[in-house]
């Protein structure tokens, strides 16, 4: 019985090793290209290190101080991301909390209501409002700056943090604020004291998600930064110059804004999963 | 009542701090939860107004007229000269129909193999852990890391992709150059990066299945096939609609691995219509005529989700009753 079933589920290894060559292929030839010197590249294809090739660390050279130093777009991303992550969560988190705690009235709006209108945002395509904001940060000197990106960042954030905060509150017990109320805290500290802390898993889980976002965005930092706030991103995209493109550049610099977002990936696992459930299942 | 010793506490702690007498109390605390949510709310309020709302009104504005930007910011009125050139152009025909595809092909071949992996590691088998890491991996990098991969894996002279084809003795294909083959690159391209969503979404939708209703289907005889079909299928209806929701809104969008990968090309082949009004706005630099783009996206993203959300609202009223 319990061999026949073994031998029954051996089967499922087909598909999914099949499935992890796939996934794994163009990690691979990123991971190793990363390594890899003018010939090895220009030579046909070449497969494994040592053996068809002589691994080189000059791309980390390069892009770590040297002639094409990411240094800079990485501070710059490093103080964006985290910075438009904190501000969004936190007003989410706030707005998630009214939704989830409290009546809210405007007109005929209900709570469901204003739910759907922050929700709703995220039906708008990032392209419509990165052109208008294009042209308010020119006549605001916005463009190219750390603040005015944190600034856009933020707004396009909100939308999904607000929405997975909601679920999340809903998901906690009321009486624990009941009695922070009877111990004399106001709704502000006691969202603060008793009901934040109590979904840190999903506070964690969308704050990994927002920064993802953040970490990771692409056209509002090629239409709005040119220098002073590129991020990661935007030194992957212009390393194709007039004397061809610098695979090993882009592939050094990709593992380096790649890894931090790996280990989210395998934290974030068992998190994410439950964090879009709370918002989907209601 | 009294014998419980945390609701005899309670009111002791409360009293000298001077809140209301033991006796309202309770009432009291109900009260604070029936006033208004919107001290929380308004902030995230104002911030979408200022954020999201006023430059969508602002782009409404920009499709009506013509923008300079040389002498800081000068607006002058095109009524509907945009709008009209729009509905003549044909590149944007083209990318909108590329964008459908997209998210036509892409988006059910993502369900479906997120789908079956799902499944497939749904109950645990040895390595389903590094499996289930490994396939979420893809959707957490950049877009523009994406586009540069798969640049090189689809590259025609020095490709990975290519040397396993010639060693297999078969015809290499055009994968970026060809007008017919790239549309269907992208989506390979689009697959690797977000079977993942699909795959988490579902995974977690399986996992969310009470085991109860299992054990009767096979009570009454009901085998693999069989329970996949006429219970788990059901189950997953309401987040299978949520997944694909969502998949077609970021579909609808796509943009930063387009750019790196083809560019749009070759011709307008893999123009995406995000694409499009940027080259418009940017490399043109008509303004006015890419944010009359951009809405018009917005039109068909707001027309497809709102017919999609009711058909799917019909179709779970069937499936669930």
């Amino acid at each position: 019985m319990n061999e026949s079933m073994t031998l029954r589920r051996a089967w499922r290894y087909i598909p999914l090793l099949g499935w992890t060559v796939f996934v794994a292929l163009p990690i691979y030839w990123m991971v190793i290209t990363a390594f890899k010197g003018n010939s090895a590249i220009y030579g046909g294809a070449k497969w494994i290190p040592w053996v068809d090739f002589t691994p080189t660390a000059e791309a980390w050279h390069e892009i770590l101080g040297g002639t094409a130093s990411v240094l800079g777009p990485l501070g710059h991303s490093l103080e964006i991301a985290p910075a438009a992550t904190l501000i969004a969560v936190f007003f989410g988190s706030l707005a998630g909390y009214g939704l989830a705690r409290f009546p809210i009235k405007l007109g005929l709006m209900r709570n469901d209501d204003v739910a759907f209108f922050i929700v709703s945002q995220r039906i708008m395509p990032p392209v419509v409002i990165v052109l208008a904001f294009f042209m308010v940060y020119k006549y605001l000197h916005l463009l190219d700056s750390i603040l005015g990106m944190i600034i856009i960042y933020t707004g396009f954030s909100l939308p999904l943090a607000t929405w997975f905060m909601t679920s999340y509150f809903k998901q906690v017990p009321v009486e624990l604020e009941e009695a922070a109320y009877i111990d004399g805290d106001n709704r502000l500290s006691a969202f603060l004291r008793v009901a934040l802390p109590l979904t840190l898993p999903g506070l964690i889980a969308t704050t990994l998600l927002t920064f993802s976002f953040v970490w990771n965005e692409f056209l509002f930092a090629v239409i709005l930064t040119s220098d002073r706030a590129t991020t990661l991103p935007i030194t992957i995209a212009v390393q194709q110059g007039e004397q061809g493109t610098s695979w090993w550049n882009i592939c050094a610099i990709s593992m380096i804004s790649t890894v931090p977002m790996v280990l989210v990936a395998i934290f974030l696992q068992k998190r994410l999963v439950t964090g879009l459930l709370g918002g989907a299942l209601k | 009542m009294p014998t419980n010793p945390t609701q005899a506490e309670g009111p002791a702690t409360a009293t000298p701090r001077g809140a209301a007498p033991p006796g309202g109390l309770l009432r009291s605390v109900r009260l604070r939860l029936r006033e208004s949510g919107w001290p929380f709310v308004l902030p995230s309020i104002l911030i979408l107004l200022a954020l999201n709302v006023f430059p969508l009104v602002f782009s409404v504005v920009m499709s009506f007229s013509n923008v300079a930007t040389e002498n800081g910011l000068s607006l002058t009125a095109a009524t509907l000269s945009n709008w009209s050139n729009l509905l003549h152009d044909s590149t944007f025909w083209a990318s909108i129909e590329f964008t459908l595809f997209l998210v036509a092909v892409g988006v059910t071949v993502e369900y479906l193999i997120g789908l079956g992996l799902a499944l497939l590691l749904w109950r645990k088998i040895p390595g389903g852990g590094f499996f289930r890491v490994l396939f979420t991996i893809p959707m957490m990098l950049a877009d523009v890391a994406i586009g540069f991969m798969f640049r090189m894996i689809f590259n025609e002279q020095y490709g990975p992709l290519d040397s396993i084809l010639r060693s297999l003795h078969l015809p290499n294909v055009l994968w970026l150059s060809s007008t017919k083959v790239a549309p269907v690159s992208i989506v390979i391209m689009d697959v690797w990066q977000w079977t993942p969503l699909m795959f988490l979404l579902l995974l977690a939708g399986l996992q969310a299945i009470p085991d109860e209703a299992l054990e009767a289907a096979q009570i009454d005889g009901a085998t693999g096939f069989r329970v996949v079909w006429d219970i788990v299928l059901p189950m997953l209806a309401p987040i299978s609609v949520m997944a694909v929701f969502l998949r077609m809104l970021l579909a609808f969008t796509i943009f930063g691995n387009i750019y790196l990968l083809t560019g749009g090309g070759p011709g307008t082949s893999t123009t995406s219509t995000t694409l499009f009004a940027y080259f418009q706005g940017f490399q043109t630099f008509n303004i006015s005529y890419g944010s009359t783009i951009s809405l018009a996206l917005l039109i068909i993203v707001t027309g497809t989700a709102l017919t999609y959300l009711a058909a799917s609202r019909f179709v779970l009223r069937r499936v669930i009753a």
